[in-house]
């Protein structure tokens, strides 16, 4: 009936009679509020929903014949707008045009949907009476309201989510886009119902990014499965942004795939920061590389998770030969002995942060090279596991160079105790004299004072000065003579000698006869050549073992001098009876004021041997001395031609 | 007449003590080194000891040492003859209770009046 004319037959006779009690049966069971009027207003009609909506309490019976319009007035506070009802009414009557679903709203919130029929009887379209249809619609209403306000809301939200989302049919057909998406609202709504190569396509742009998409976007239709991927763009400026898009397929109650959610998320941020990381990470990696140490790097079980390239260098193991190996591996059992120590504590014990400690190890060529290595902790990517990072750096030159600044160091020490043992020997050696000049003059002075003084006591006494004085003068000449050694200003003269009349001159001036009588010859042996050397070393050398010879040995036989001319080299070897140097004494000779134990009171300076070795080093060559205690000592001294 | 030991291993300044003492009326008694000195004091009741510090063998600290711990020898007057000049010898000397420390070279008098303090001293 809706939206048509009502065309009712008038009853006219008693056949008809049945036919109105049936219109009426259906017009009370219709299931909306129903009323039929006449031209005059008079109700023809009214079924019982139409009673109950308007709380018309009267029996639809003896309504009928009733003025609708005290009906209507009866029930005007009904309405939310009960002053204007009734002119509408009036206002539809007069006009007779259909109306079709008016909204009228009651004053307790219900919604009515209002129908107005004028009634046409017959063929000349006069019109005969008014039908009015009045439907509850407040549920369907109220629905439709939330629907469209909870519609409103997920949009408000979709379109400021910062991320570009779109909904997508099976098809890949856009069904919603939001604002951050695309963002003319034109376009948007344009975009439903298309897809991206209708959008590429207005955009001018080729389809290999729609192509793409599509590819993706059939990938989560077929595995019904989220699929990610990375989009690149690089904007007016050069400055290039990526977006990380999403497909995510809507799986409905019959677990088909109703629509697919489309999202982007700007990740161009995070790429930077990756890129600065990784570009941190390998200026890192560059330093730890070329670092000149050792690195490595152990987890908790002590095994190797990383090496640098010098490791290689050091340990002769490559990085694929070493990684995943126990550290122990590459050192030997007694020095990882304190290594295994050091990790468990650097492990462990949280007061300390890191441990140094020195080693030695063998090198690739073999040589021993010194090494500090330091340990320090820190956490892996899982925070409970500790981790330990080892430096190993090459001391080797540092040690030598701390070790020769020792050795000059003790050098300057034993220079300096030399030196104050030699000032004492000084100080001793000429008091001692100076005490017996001292005395002896005061001697003679108290002999003056006596009546008659024996000349022979006098002169006795003179001599002792004369003689005390020229001792003085020899132990002056020999510190002069280690003075100019120590200072480096004595010069090496070489010439050409005749060693047999040089020695023969020596001996016919001081050894023939010795002090106590005694005399001594040279013997020669091999062919006879000239020599070269410094006359005036060379003869303080003979004299200083002679003199030793004689000195050390009174009351024995002569010593022996032999001169051997050898292939290479010359010798001169002097051997006497007497009272020997004990074994361990031997190689002591000729350190400053080093002296036998057993010299007892046979004076000597401590000092001959020091110039005698001196003087020879001078002519490169060199001393060898051996003795037997008591028995007597051999000096063997060689030079080259 | 006083008896003065002297232990001096320098034969010509040992000789030139002894004529000195003699000179002034002590009677001399001469050792060449210290072990000698030692031997002699078994027997040798002297009223003071001369000796030298730097000798071989047992030197004058080992004289002093032996000297000081024995109960006849301990009261003599000890005096060092001695060409060491140095602070320390001298304070180490001094620790061992000597009573006079004379440095070579000396003269007569330097040496008369050690010996004749020494002996008053320790008399009084």
């Amino acid at each position: 009936m809706k939206g048509h004319s009502s065309h009712i037959e008038k009853p006219s006779s008693n056949e008809n009679l049945n036919n109105i009690q049936m219109l009426s049966f259906m017009l009370k069971n219709i299931g909306v509020a129903a009323m039929l009027e006449t031209l005059e207003r008079t109700i023809e009609f009214v079924n019982d929903d139409f009673c109950s909506l308007f709380n018309i309490v009267i029996p639809t019976a003896d309504i009928i014949g009733l003025e609708s319009k005290e009906i209507f007035r009866a029930s005007a506070y009904l309405f939310k707008n009960d002053a204007t009802v009734n002119s509408r009414i009036e206002k539809i009557i007069k006009q007779k045009n259909i109306i079709d679903k008016e909204v009228v709203e009651l004053a307790d919130g219900r919604i009515l949907e209002r129908d107005y029929k004028p009634v046409i009887v017959g063929q000349d379209n006069v019109v005969s009476g008014h039908l009015w249809i009045y439907r509850d619609v407040s549920v369907q209403k109220k629905m439709e309201s939330s629907n469209q306000s909870q519609q409103i809301f997920y949009q408000k939200v979709l379109n400021n989510i910062p991320a570009d989302i779109a909904i997508f049919d099976k098809e890949q057909k856009y069904i919603f886009v939001n604002r951050l998406g695309v963002t003319k609202d034109v376009m948007r709504d344009w975009l439903v119902g298309k897809d991206d190569f209708d959008y590429f396509l207005s955009k001018n742009k080729g389809f290999e990014r729609a192509i793409t998409r599509r590819n993706y976007f059939d990938q989560a239709i077929a595995s019904r499965q989220v699929v990610q991927f990375e989009e690149k763009d690089v904007n007016a400026k050069g400055i290039e942004s990526s977006t990380l898009r999403h497909f995510y397929p809507y799986i409905n109650e019959d677990k088909e795939v109703e629509f697919v959610v489309g999202y982007g998320v700007n990740i161009s941020k995070i790429r930077q920061n990756e890129k600065l990381l990784i570009r941190s990470l390998e200026t890192y990696q560059n330093l730890i590389h070329n670092l000149d140490e050792v690195v490595f790097i152990v987890d908790k079980n002590n095994k190797l998770q990383y090496v640098n390239p010098l490791w290689e260098k050091v340990f002769n193991k490559s990085y694929y030969e070493s990684v995943g190996n126990p550290l122990n591996d590459y050192f030997s059992p007694e020095i990882f002995v304190s290594i295994s120590k050091d990790l468990e504590q650097i492990k462990t014990d949280f007061s300390i942060d890191k441990i140094k400690r020195e080693i030695k190890l063998e090198s690739v060529d073999g040589s021993i090279r010194h090494y500090n290595y330091y340990l320090s902790r820190f956490y892996g990517i899982l925070k409970e596991e500790v981790m330990i990072s080892g430096f190993v750096v090459d001391i080797t030159d540092q040690v030598y160079a701390r070790e020769e600044l020792l050795k000059i160091l003790q050098k300057e020490r034993m220079l300096s105790d030399m030196k104050t043992v030699f000032v004492n020997m000084v100080s001793h050696e000429l008091r001692t004299p100076l005490s017996i000049i001292q005395s002896s003059a005061e001697i003679l002075e108290l002999l003056y004072q006596q009546e008659n003084p024996s000349k022979e006591t006098l002169e006795s006494y003179t001599f002792r000065i004369v003689d005390e004085v020229s001792n003085l003068k020899e132990l002056m000449d020999e510190l002069l003579l280690i003075s100019r050694i120590e200072t480096d200003k004595l010069q090496f003269n070489a010439n050409e000698i005749d060693i047999i009349s040089f020695i023969d001159e020596i001996l016919k001036n001081n050894y023939n006869p010795w002090k106590d009588g005694r005399d001594l010859m040279l013997e020669v042996r091999g062919n006879v050549q000239t020599v070269k050397g410094d006359r005036f070393m060379l003869k303080h050398i003979i004299n200083n073992i002679l003199d030793n010879a004689f000195k050390y040995s009174p009351n024995q036989s002569s010593p022996i001098l032999r001169l051997f001319f050898g292939h290479d080299s010359w010798s001169l070897v002097c051997r006497d009876f007497g009272i020997g140097i004990p074994e361990d004494e031997i190689k002591t000779l000729g350190s400053s004021f080093k002296r036998g134990s057993n010299a007892g009171f046979i004076p000597g300076t401590g000092l001959g041997l020091v110039v005698v070795n001196y003087f020879v080093e001078k002519h490169k060559g060199h001393v060898q001395y051996q003795s037997s205690l008591g028995k007597g000592t051999f000096v063997r001294i060689s030079f080259p031609y | 007449m006083l008896e003065i030991l002297v232990i001096e291993d320098e034969l010509f300044l040992r000789q030139n003590i002894k004529t000195i003492l003699e000179i002034k009326g002590y009677v001399c008694h001469e050792a060449s080194h210290g072990g000698e000195g030692i031997e002699l004091l078994t027997t040798l009741n002297p009223d003071l000891i001369l000796c030298d510090v730097m000798m071989p063998g047992v030197d004058g600290f080992g004289v002093l040492e032996h000297v000081k711990s024995n109960d006849r020898l301990k009261e003599i007057p000890f005096i060092f003859l001695t060409a060491r000049a140095d602070a320390q010898d001298k304070q180490r000397a001094y620790g061992m209770n000597v009573t006079n420390y004379i440095t070579k070279p000396f003269t007569i008098t330097e040496l008369i009046s050690a010996i004749e303090s020494g002996i008053t001293k320790e008399n009084i």
